[in-house]
């Protein structure tokens, strides 16, 4: 990072919260670059409110849709002086209308150009976009074309495959289709519950993959045409299509795989004048074949798994790239360190169906170790509501190699205190212990395939006494109507005579 | 007097007698258990000679601890509440929020019949969605909230007639 | 405060026999106890089930607070009389601790006799609530009881101290702001009626529970009338209708919940405060107690080594430890309370005597409760005795005893015979508790003395009549006074009669004196005040 006075970046605004606002200070602080942060009164007790250089508050109907409003950002842009907008993940990140807006203010904004955002934004022109460049894409056949010839377009695809109703959603309207000698009436009758339920009937239909993996590839491109990959992510782990554990590098690709993979996604890259840090979401099937799934334009969650075995700190990168320097680094200079892990630790109730759980953190205790990072926005005595999504941080943890940093993971995370609300540390722990996952073998399905084994384990009868024992001791009820024994008759005990 | 704790699937019976130092636990026996505070949330705690430590805090009826890796949420069952909510099925009238949230769709009207498992209303809390069933056949007797209401945990938020 | 030094040898012949003779009576006392409390026959604890009515100890145990001690009075109670078919006489009462509460609880053994009352039982529950009145001690009774044992009417009806005591003490603890709370767990007929009416709070349970001056077959002879237990005066109709019982309940278990919950409204009045420290155990082993007991009670053996099994850390502030000696007066604490302890090192002499008046005069002085471990033949008697006024000296140690304001009492450890009962304290001076180890005895005066002076009279009367008798003759007379003395001196038959509070394992008499002196502070203690000493 060059530190002359030829930074066009003077001051950087942090249109985000929770741990990622947090994340970006820090790297601000390092690189001496001052912080604004932006905050909705929800989050005025937060982590990132006390560390960043400077704050403005924000208001809005709902707490999300103060972090959304552009013109908020603008305004404290104003306020503060601060010419450059680092937008972290989800709110305004891939919002080509809002670049614009800080184009027209010259704010810098840390992040793709807004045709680029807006290219990969929209799945369809996304996908075109890749299909047209001749980069796998999951095969798929839509209906619009041709609606005869359908089902031999369909059948060209190939078995399995998955008949889908334009008009649905929410998983409803989706029909596995595994032998093609059925493939005609499965359309006749997906057609036809197409129409019932969506009032459409028109159908696509695409390869439908067992077990899939999601494997993605961290790229970084410069504004004068460098473009490297930082190795790929496994995602596998995920809930709802929410994810909860990431790791790097993915165990499932050996040298060659890795690398094409790695370099086909710099390659798309390249074919798109991406800029500034990026990722490309990969499908790998079970034959070890991959198709492009999407491209998101922003700096992502799991982040510092790629962070840990790069040694890279992408936000400085970020920054630097933004700043118009060109890459300091080829791409033979990035190795791949040992291994990496993070988990999600989310405010819900495993055990009540992910109920999102409300509350006070009355106590927090990190977990501390060689190879652990945790990153929060979260400070002990915060009130957690329902106003965001219900993340609290992510444990991250390194090691020479897979079980290491496994291991490290387990440790890490029965180290973990957070008292107040629900959350899911146990339940991470049980995930990384199981016996699939200690041996690679994952895919997007994990955690319904295996869901009775992830099931919390029985309470033997000494920890049920010393938790009801621990829980009785505070409650008030049993203090204030508890009867002391009185002396001589408590240390008497039990006695007849 | 005894109370009644509930941790996972498990109901315990206890009484808190003596100083923090020792207390004694009923649940068809009698055991000790010797609770030291450290100060700072902490505990060291021994059953059955077995002796850890433990991080706890109490809100209101409900308390987290911490205790060899793994967390525990214990609940006291407040006995007037629990009667009522363990009546049957059969005889419960109202549906209560089970968290804070906000309405998405009502899908019933006043006096409308509906069967059991019928969708009455969807809310969502925390960016998820939750559907609010029929518990049994019967007819609706009150709505209590609108489409974009907010609403506290456990407030009723429709009724079937008894 | 010092250690007593204690000088026995548990390796010497005297102390193994001494410990293999009372570990044997301990047994047998453990063995009558067990019996008392437990033996029941079959066919009423069938009945019992029937009735869907808990064993009263099980009522007991649920009332109690999980993980405290209870001190159960007179277990042995009734035990030579009724043929043995009153075990117990039919009454459990004890103190124990219900929701931190001190209490005194009555509770009828409907597994005996349908919990009759015989003779005995109205002394036991007299004695229960004459112990609550001294001790201000709220009483809980868990009534089940068939009424009073009509063919023995005669022995517990009339007199001042027979069943109408039973209500005239509960009125009287009523009106010193006692509460008391009944658990109607059964039938409550006629007298029996009484005790949850005159009760601060009842609760009775549905089906099982019944209150009425007249039970069904009373109401058919007197009036015609048919009617059933339960229409009569059960649940409905005394928590609906008459207001008689104030919290009707399902079962047993919900009515003993609901009881401990009563109790938990009792407010805890103030203690008197007495000079206490920190709880200490003995330094040296109770159970020495066992080897230091002598098996004949003549045998002298020295009372501190007992103090010293008994008291805090062993330790005794000796008063007068040159005076005296055949009294031992000295400061301890038991289970952290100071008192003051009067033992027995032989027989009573004037300097003895004037030595016990004056420490317990110190005690009432100081606020100090008073406990006396009685092992005492008598005053010295003889001549020069007299001359030097023995009896006024008895006398002075007597009025300093019976005068004392402050709680004393009593654990019979050896013997107890004539004026050295008074004394020390006997049954007649009030000590608030009052126990015997399974060896002691008690009576006029020895049994062997009584043979003697019988015999003697005897003879004098037939020499006047000019007849001698042989040595065979003499046992004859002899033997049957010595055997009859014996058998109505024992500790059994002491407690059977309600002479004591109870026979105790003598390694319990620590645990016992700790929550007696606990209890007797409920009650202030006045300021002193004496009669004449005749000096």
């Amino acid at each position: 990072m060059t530190m002359n006075n030829e930074n066009k970046i003077k001051k950087v605004l942090i249109a985000n919260r929770g741990e990622i606002a947090v994340r970006i200070i820090r790297t601000l602080k390092e690189v001496n670059i001052p912080s604004v942060l932006i905050y909705h009164a929800e989050d005025a007790g937060s982590l990132g409110v006390r560390e960043a250089d400077e704050t403005i508050e924000i208001f809005g109907d709902t707490p999300v849709a103060s972090y959304i409003d552009a013109k908020n950002i603008i305004k404290a842009c104003r306020k503060s002086g601060a010419n450059a907008v680092h937008p972290g993940y989800g709110f305004l990140s891939e919002n080509s209308a809002f670049v614009h807006q800080l184009e027209e203010e010259e704010i810098l904004f840390i992040g793709p150009s807004a045709d680029i955002i807006k290219l990969m934004g929209d799945k369809i022109s996304a996908r075109a976009f890749m299909i047209k460049h001749g980069f796998p894409i999951v095969p798929s056949v839509v209906e619009d074309d041709d609606p005869t010839s359908f089902a031999k377009r369909a059948k060209e695809i190939g078995v399995p495959l998955l008949l889908k109703a334009a008009a649905g959603g929410g998983g409803k309207g989706m029909r596995i289709v595994r032998d093609l000698s059925e493939l005609e009436a499965q359309i006749e009758q997906a057609r036809s519950e197409g129409l019932r339920y969506f009032g459409d009937g028109r159908l696509f239909c695409e390869r439908y993959i067992e077990k899939p993996r999601h494997i993605e590839v961290q790229i970084l491109a410069d504004q004068h045409g460098n473009c490297i990959h930082l190795w790929e992510r496994e995602c596998s782990i995920q809930r709802r299509f929410q994810k909860v554990i990431e790791e790097a590098p993915s165990p499932a690709l050996n040298d060659e795989q890795r690398n094409n993979i790695c370099q086909t996604a710099v390659e798309m890259a390249q074919k798109a004048g991406y800029t500034n840090a990026g990722t490309v979401e990969f499908i790998l099937d079970q034959e070890g074949a991959f198709y492009f799934l999407e491209m998101n334009t922003r700096l992502q969650v799991e982040h510092p798994v790629t962070e840990y075995i790069t040694g890279l700190d992408l936000v400085a990168e970020q920054i630097r790239v933004a700043n118009g320097e060109a890459l300091n680094k080829q791409q033979s200079d990035i190795q791949i360190n040992g291994h990496a892990i993070e988990c999600r630790i989310n405010a819900e109730d495993p055990d009540q169906n992910f109920m999102p759980s409300l509350g006070r953190v009355a106590k927090l205790r990190m977990a501390q170790g060689a190879g652990i990072r945790f990153d929060t926005g979260l400070r002990e005595g915060q009130e957690v509501g329902s106003a965001f999504d219900p993340m609290l941080g992510k444990l991250i943890t390194h090691g020479s190699d897979r079980q290491q940093a496994t291991n490290r993971a387990l440790r890490a995370l029965q180290e973990t205190i957070l008292l107040g609300l629900n959350c899911n540390i146990d339940y991470l722990q049980r995930i990384l212990k199981h016996p699939a996952f200690v041996l690679g073998e994952l895919h997007t399905h994990f955690i319904d395939e295996f869901s009775n084994d992830l099931m919390a384990e029985e309470i033997d009868d000494t920890t049920l006494a010393q938790i009801i024992a621990i829980a009785a001791s505070l409650d008030p009820q049993q203090q204030s109507g508890r009867c002391d024994i009185p002396e001589p008759y408590a240390s008497m005990g039990h006695w007849r005579n | 007097m005894r109370s009644s704790y509930k941790v996972a699937d498990k109901t315990v019976q206890a009484q808190l007698l003596q100083r923090a130092e020792t207390q004694l636990i009923v649940d068809e026996k009698t055991s000790t258990i010797a609770l030291k505070a450290l100060g700072d949330d902490e505990y060291r705690v021994t059953a059955n000679e077995a002796s850890t430590s433990a991080y706890a805090i109490a809100r209101g009826e409900q308390f987290f601890i911490h205790l060899n890796g793994r967390h525990y949420l214990v609940e006291c069952e407040d006995e007037a509440h629990s009667s009522a909510q363990s009546g049957s099925a059969a005889d419960k009238t109202i549906a209560s929020a089970p968290m804070p949230g906000t309405v998405i769709s009502v899908n019933v009207e006043t006096g409308q019949t509906v069967k059991e498992n019928d969708t009455l209303m969807v809310i969502e809390s925390m960016k998820m969605e939750t559907t609010i069933n029929a518990w049994r056949d019967g007819v609706i007797a009150t709505i209590n909230v609108n489409v974009g209401d907010s609403f506290d945990r456990m407030a009723a938020l429709i009724e079937l007639e008894e | 405060m010092q250690r007593i030094i204690s000088h026995l040898n548990t390796n010497a012949d005297t102390f193994k026999a001494n410990t293999l003779h009372n570990l044997k009576l301990r047994d047998e006392l453990k063995e009558k106890m067990q019996q008392a409390r437990f033996n029941r026959p079959q066919r009423d604890m069938d009945r019992l089930k029937r009735q869907n009515k808990l064993f009263v100890r099980d009522r007991i145990e649920l009332l109690l607070d999980p993980g405290t001690p209870f001190l159960e009075l007179s277990t042995l109670a009734a035990n030579r009389s009724y043929d043995g078919k009153g075990p117990s006489a039919s009454i459990i009462t004890g103190i124990g601790i219900v929701n931190g509460r001190e209490v005194m609880i009555h509770a009828d053994d409907s597994s005996v006799k349908g919990g009759a009352w015989y003779p005995l039982s109205m002394k036991k529950i007299v004695r229960m609530l004459d112990i609550a009145i001294e001790n201000q001690l709220p009483v809980i009774h868990l009534c089940d009881s068939a009424g009073g044992f009509l063919p023995m009417q005669s022995q517990f009806f009339a007199d001042r101290y027979h069943g109408g005591r039973v209500f005239r003490n509960m009125c009287q603890l009523s009106k010193m702001g006692i509460p008391q709370l009944s658990v109607v767990l059964g039938h409550c007929t006629a007298g029996g009626a009484y005790i949850p009416a005159l009760s601060e709070y009842s609760v009775i349970v549905k089906g099982t529970g019944a209150v009425f001056l007249g039970g069904p077959p009373l109401v058919k002879a007197a009036t015609g009338e048919i009617i059933t237990a339960d229409e009569l005066g059960g649940c409905d109709l005394h928590t609906q209708i008459s207001g008689t019982a104030d919290y009707p309940a399902a079962n047993e278990q919900e009515a003993i919940s609901k009881a401990r919950e009563i109790v938990a409204q009792f407010s805890r009045k103030e203690k008197e405060t007495i000079e206490q420290q920190a709880v200490e155990a003995p330094y040296y082993d109770p159970k020495e107690l066992y080897g230091i007991i002598p098996q004949d009670n003549r045998v002298q053996y020295d009372v501190r080594e007992l103090i010293a099994r008994l008291v805090d850390g062993s330790r005794f502030s000796e008063y007068q430890p040159a005076y005296g000696s055949t009294l031992v007066c000295g400061f301890a604490h038991i289970w952290g309370y100071k008192v003051g302890i009067l033992g027995n090192n032989g027989v009573l002499f004037n300097d003895s005597s004037l030595k016990g008046a004056h420490f317990m005069q110190l005690c009432n002085q100081n606020k100090t409760p008073l406990v006396f471990l009685q092992n005492i033949t008598g005053f010295m008697v003889g001549r020069e005795y007299e001359q030097n006024g023995i009896t006024k000296d008895g006398a002075k140690m007597i009025m300093s005893q019976a005068c004392s304001v402050v709680p004393k009492f009593t654990v019979m450890v050896g013997g107890s015979f004539g004026a050295g009962n008074y004394g020390m304290c006997g049954r007649a001076y009030d000590s608030r508790l009052l126990f015997s180890w399974p060896n002691s005895k008690i009576s006029v005066m020895g049994g062997e003395q009584a043979a003697d002076v019988l015999v003697d009279i005897k003879l004098s009367q037939l020499k006047r009549e000019g007849i001698t008798l042989s040595e065979e003759e003499i046992q004859a007379i002899r033997d049957p006074v010595l055997a009859e003395y014996e058998q109505e001196s024992d500790a059994y038959h002491s407690t059977s009669e309600i002479w004591d509070d109870g026979i105790l394992d003598p390694i319990d008499t620590r645990n016992s004196l700790g929550i007696a002196i606990s209890v007797s502070l409920n009650k202030p203690i006045e300021e002193p005040n004496y009669g004449i000493f005749r000096f």
